[in-house]
């Protein structure tokens, strides 16, 4: 063989191993294992946390009675954890917070507002209750019928 | 027929027949070999107990029971950690809003100073009241997040494999592997990605992976309390999502795009985008 092509191809091998070994050296392991991405990242993110919400089923397990309450009544689709905030690990991290201010948080859906659809119950909370607190007629567990002989007592 | 041809005749049969038997016992022994292996190292990928080759999901969104009470935005911030501020949002609401006179609709969404100003800070969600002394033609809220497409564009732009789709249709992001260059973020004609900079990588709705993958529902739509957001398998005929299809007139946004997206909507009009 002449001396040019042997030194071709010399040259040819050469790029060609060091060219792949250079993307076998820098391509992460599980790259391509699943298409063009790194096939560990899908556990990764499959795992990266413990749900933090964690649904009425397990607030039942310990807050039976205001679970009954609540699964019985016309809140029923607004779950705990909307008003209470996320579960978590609540049973090992401690309290989850009581939501003081009612106004505030009932009137996040039932405030009168543009765009809310007409079937949502709204008001205008200085007219509907003055300064009252909205959990002096209303139980959030159970909204209806309101405390009439509580607040009557009052 | 001569006796010599009757000969070779016979041997040729018995041949074949040799050959097929030899061939059977193969064919059952590499068989049996493989159903073996299949039991014995079956995988599932990409947690033991999830096999994402089985899954299809879809989202479906019905903004006609949307009341704008934003509690899926609060949710999906709780849920992944995403900074309490009014610039990073997976998921976030808009209320679109067409004036007596006016030819476009007005739009406002959670991080508008109005409604951050009704909220009392930037990290709670409210929307004020600001159309009350208008004459309002009509208005209504549209929640929106990645429509995690057939067709990503972002994955497309993504120069280093850092964003891709799973077989189960989601779309997420390698925080590891993303380089924070942000072509993704612009390569979304959804806006639904940000830059996280506390990471210095991309950041997206992920349905919730972390939930999916255990058989929960990504958490806005585990706390919707309308039942506006619905979340299901496009493999089981009977998942919430495609019983949504079958009894709605659905429509995606932005179709034009070629993304192909999975969320689908109801109770929109065109204006909204």
């Amino acid at each position: 063989m002449p001396k040019h092509i042997v030194r071709i191809i010399i040259l040819i091998v050469t790029l060609l191993t060091v060219g792949l070994s250079a993307k076998a050296y820098f391509t992460v392991d599980t790259f391509y294992d699943y298409g063009h991405y790194r096939g560990a990242a899908v556990t990764d993110i499959a795992t990266s946390h413990e749900p933090r919400y964690r649904g009425p089923d397990y607030c039942k397990m310990c807050h039976i009675d205001q679970h009954a309450v609540w699964s019985t009544h016309g809140h029923k689709t607004n779950k705990c954890e909307a008003c209470h905030g996320p579960a978590g690990q609540h049973p090992v991290t401690g309290k989850l917070p009581i939501p003081q201010d009612s106004v505030k948080l009932c009137t996040q859906c039932h405030q009168k507002i543009t765009g809310r659809p007409a079937k949502q119950p709204q008001v205008v909370p200085a007219e509907h209750a003055g300064t009252m607190a909205c959990i002096y007629c209303h139980d959030p567990h159970k909204p209806r019928p309101i405390r009439i002989k509580e607040v009557a007592a009052k | 027929m001569s006796e010599e041809i009757k000969q070779t005749d016979q041997k040729r049969r018995g041949f074949l027949g040799v050959a097929a038997k030899v061939a059977a016992c193969t064919y059952a022994l590499l068989g049996t070999g493989s159903v073996l292996s299949a039991v014995a190292g079956k995988k599932s990928f990409p947690t033991e107990d999830y096999e994402w080759t089985e899954h299809n999901w879809g989202y479906a969104i019905d903004a006609t029971k949307c009341i704008g009470c934003l509690r899926c935005v609060e949710a999906c911030k709780n849920e992944n950690g995403v900074a309490k501020n009014a610039h990073h949002f997976r998921t976030w609401v808009e209320r679109y809003t067409w004036i007596e006179g006016e030819d476009k609709p007005r739009v406002d969404s959670q991080n508008d100073p109005g409604n951050i100003a009704a909220s009392g800070s930037e990290g709670e969600y409210r929307f004020d009241d600001r159309y009350k002394d208008m004459k309002v033609v009509k208005s209504y809220f549209v929640p929106k997040m990645c429509n995690h497409c057939k067709d990503p564009s972002c994955v497309q732009v993504c120069p280093t494999g850092a964003t891709f789709k799973t077989k189960d249709g989601a779309v997420l992001v390698d925080k590891k592997y993303c380089i924070g260059c942000q072509y993704c973020v612009q390569g979304c004609p959804y806006a639904a990605r940000y830059l996280n900079e506390e990471g210095q990588h991309a950041d997206k709705c992920t349905w919730c992976y972390h939930r999916i993958t255990k058989g929960m529902n990504p958490a806005c739509v585990e706390i919707c309390p309308t039942g506006s957001r619905m979340f299901g398998d496009y493999n089981d005929k009977n998942s919430v999502v495609n019983k949504f299809i079958r009894e709605n007139r659905v429509q995606v946004l932005k179709p034009e795009t070629g993304n192909n997206p999975t969320t689908v909507y109801i109770g929109l009009d065109k204006e909204v985008c």
